[in-house]
């Protein structure tokens, strides 16, 4: 039975006792919500890490950042770790989580040196057979980017695969 | 300049334990299969260290400014179809699909792939990028 939104809790109120909730509980659940910071140095990590030479003393000329932020900022800045997603739904890291699809539109480029506000749902989890996996979860999710205007800067719909031993 | 079914200037990257280090820590992501390699090697998905799927979205999109120097992504669709190791040799690889003009700008709709050196496809995305 899906709970009336009345009867919803939040996710803090979820986090306080996690285990044995429906799949149902999830769906429409708010993040907490938080803010991200765009700093250069990270910047400067990820194009170096993803194989894009940036001469460290030609950091102070970008403007834009590297798009991925808006990857790195959502996760980091919802509210929730990728740790706490994971302990409210009550799954072990171990298991072996993976990245299933990632959609992502941008309304303006991701700024350095600015603060984003991230909002955002899970869409539902559900279960299914893998044929390759076995038994799986599919969490879907969305995360939003915004300015201080509350201007929408990005957005991003995650689906994560959680591999499960057991339901 | 651009032109429809014309092929993209391709992009590789040697994938390596340090820039994934580096990942787990940007993401604050714990997950073990990037960056022991008896966890990925236990949960069966190969003798290696799973790369970050952001990472390899990160390549793509490096990609795209390689041919699109100053663009803009206004929309990346990515389906993730395999893992990439430890020591892969990746290459983005792909081509403009479509062009729309619109006020001295155009939207240009590419179709991209991120491939092993065995040539199995890691990531398929779809990307419109705004070329002003």
């Amino acid at each position: 039975m899906i709970l009336q939104n009345k009867d919803k809790k939040t996710w803090k109120e979820l986090q306080l006792n996690p285990k044995g909730l429906t799949n149902d509980t999830f769906s429409d659940l708010q993040f907490p919500g938080g803010t991200f910071f765009i700093d250069k140095s990270t910047n400067f990590l990820i194009n170096k890490s993803t194989g894009v030479l940036v001469n460290e003393r030609d950091l102070n000329k970008f403007i834009n950042a590297h798009p991925i932020f808006l990857f790195t900022s959502t996760l980091r800045g919802s509210g929730a770790s990728i740790q706490d997603i994971f302990d409210l739904l009550d799954y072990d890291v171990n298991n072996g989580p993976m990245l299933g699809q990632c959609n992502m539109s941008f309304d303006s480029p991701i700024r350095i040196g600015q603060k984003y506000k991230i909002d955002g749902k899970i869409i539902s989890l559900n279960e299914k057979d893998s044929k390759k996996l076995g038994k799986i979860k599919i969490l879907d999710f969305i995360l939003s980017l915004f300015d201080e205007s509350q201007s929408q800067i990005a957005s991003v719909n995650y689906v994560w695969i959680l591999p499960v031993k057991d339901f | 300049m651009y032109s429809e079914g014309s092929s993209l200037k391709s992009w590789n990257f040697l994938v390596n334990q340090e820039s994934m280090n580096v990942w787990a820590e940007i993401l604050d992501d714990p997950n073990p299969i990037h960056l022991d390699i008896n966890s990925a090697r236990l949960l069966g998905l190969g003798e290696g260290t799973i790369n970050q799927g952001p990472a390899n979205i990160a390549y793509i999109m490096n990609m795209i400014e390689k041919n699109f120097p100053g663009s803009q992504i206004i929309k990346m669709n990515n389906k993730m179809t395999s893992a990439i190791l430890e020591g892969d040799q990746v290459t983005v690889s792909g081509q403009i699909i479509k062009i729309q003009e619109k006020d001295n700008k155009s939207i240009i709709s590419c179709s991209i792939n991120l491939k092993t050196d065995e040539n199995k496809v890691a990531v398929i995305s779809e990307v419109d990028v705004l070329v002003l």
